[in-house]
């Protein structure tokens, strides 16, 4: 694979705390230089996103609720048709984990169905957190975000802890390809990058802080 | 320092990612039997928090946004009328810290002025995130929460980069007008430190249940 190659999986995230405009500004300039699949930032930004990638082969996505999935369901919805309607064209929502780890399954495919609702045709991706789930509560969790209604079971928000190659090997083999798998946390290197694709992953998400050292390090080989 | 008197310093905030119905249930039984100042759960169980709160002491709060303040001012003014309106008396929000560092300070006033406007007569705690500014920044980003209609200033979120300081206290202290409330958080320090916060012009501490139940235990049982 080359940094294009990736470029072309690539939801290129800068949320990082206290990103100013400036910063967002030249992260947009290379994503559109370096050809990225979409762009994720903090959503008060998300109009002027919007603008600059006008006319780019990249489109912007937005994330919809706290990092634990913990909002009320009618505010994930709400705020995902809202960020849609300012032009967002992909959502990322994290499952509600406090339901799923009370065993409150039946909420938790309610919460992604209403946000699914709630955007229509536009890709949903929805964050389980693999790197706090057991073997197990993984299996049930890709059941549950199928029966939600998700395009893409994403592996985590970062926050948690990395994504590793048996999270993705575990998760490919009970999606069967029902969904895509999009696959953020931790990769860091050409090689994990090839090891997760090869494993099924379709899309990664990757932060500022590394993205651009990654395709270079691609290419580099 | 009596319980009594600690109870009405501290709210209460059981919201980790792994946090369940049972750890809510007993979070809110916890609370009433304590008389906490106040309770911040899991925002998807607002209703049942203010259900089982109704008629006691305990306040109910609630977040409106993410930790760095950065959601579009549209849904957190959404959120915080939402759980306004569901029985929440308080919302902790967060200065958008993106603005601030842009020196967007008309937007990042508005983005406070608006979320105050949507919940009435509640409370609004704003956190300016202490931990990550020199004495100057913070003096602004406390002066700007004030000017905006905060009634309360708060030192940080749960992704404070570091553990509040009597500093940070200080400073807001001196340069917050006498009506405007401090808010010292993420509180992790002993019952003598929260004294010596106090001291140093702080009202309240948002805490997590375990530490809670440390000052608690700390205190004195009469």
């Amino acid at each position: 694979m080359t940094g294009h190659d990736l470029a072309r999986m690539l939801d290129g995230t800068i949320t990082a705390t206290g990103v100013t405009q400036e910063e967002l500004r030249i992260f947009l300039q290379e994503a559109v230089q370096r050809d990225f699949y979409s762009v994720i930032s903090a959503r008060c930004y998300i109009p002027e996103i919007v603008e600059t990638l006008k006319g780019s082969n990249t489109i912007p996505g937005s994330g919809c609720c706290l990092s634990s999935g913990a909002d009320a369901t009618h505010i994930k919805a709400y705020a995902s048709a809202y960020n849609v309607s300012l032009g967002a064209q992909e959502v990322d929502i994290v499952m509600n984990i406090n339901y799923f780890k009370s065993g409150m399954y039946k909420e938790v495919v309610q919460d992604i169905r209403s946000v699914k609702d709630s955007i229509g045709r536009i890709p949903l991706k929805c964050i389980i957190e693999a790197s706090i789930l057991t073997d197990d509560e993984i299996r049930t969790a890709c059941e549950l975000v199928v029966e939600g209604g998700a395009d893409f079971l994403k592996t985590g928000t970062g926050d948690e802890g990395p994504t590793t190659l048996h999270h993705i090997d575990l998760i490919a083999k009970v999606l069967k390809g029902r969904i895509k798998i999009k696959a953020a946390g931790g990769i860091r290197t050409p090689e994990i990058v090839e090891q997760f694709a090869n494993a099924g992953v379709e899309r990664f998400g990757i932060s500022h802080r590394s993205v651009f050292r990654l395709l270079d390090a691609m290419d580099a080989r | 320092m009596k319980r009594q008197e600690l109870a009405k310093l501290l709210d209460v905030t059981y919201i980790s990612t792994t946090a369940t119905l049972e750890g809510a249930k007993e979070h809110i039984a916890e609370a009433k039997r304590c008389e906490w100042r106040s309770v911040i759960g899991p925002r998807c169980w607002i209703p049942m928090y203010a259900k089982e709160l109704k008629g006691s002491s305990v306040l109910l709060g609630s977040g409106n946004c993410d930790i760095n303040g950065s959601d579009n001012n549209h849904i957190k003014c959404y959120t915080a009328r939402s759980n306004r309106e569901l029985g929440c008396s308080e919302v902790d929000m967060v200065m958008n810290i993106g603005y601030f560092n842009s020196h967007m300070y008309a937007d990042l006033i508005e983005d406070i002025r608006n979320v105050k406007s949507a919940i009435g007569d509640g409370i609004l705690k704003c956190a300016v995130e202490a931990g990550l500014w020199d004495d100057g920044a913070l003096e602004r980003a406390g002066a700007l929460a004030a000017a905006a209609g905060a009634d309360w200033v708060k030192t940080g979120t749960w992704g404070a980069p570091k553990a509040p300081e009597l500093r940070e206290v200080k400073i807001l202290r001196r340069i917050l007008p006498d009506n405007i409330r401090i808010k010292v958080a993420p509180f992790s320090g002993t019952l003598t430190e929260l004294e010596e916060f106090i001291a140093a012009g702080a009202d309240c501490f948002g805490v997590v249940p375990e530490q809670a139940r440390a000052l608690w235990k700390e205190a004195l049982d009469f």
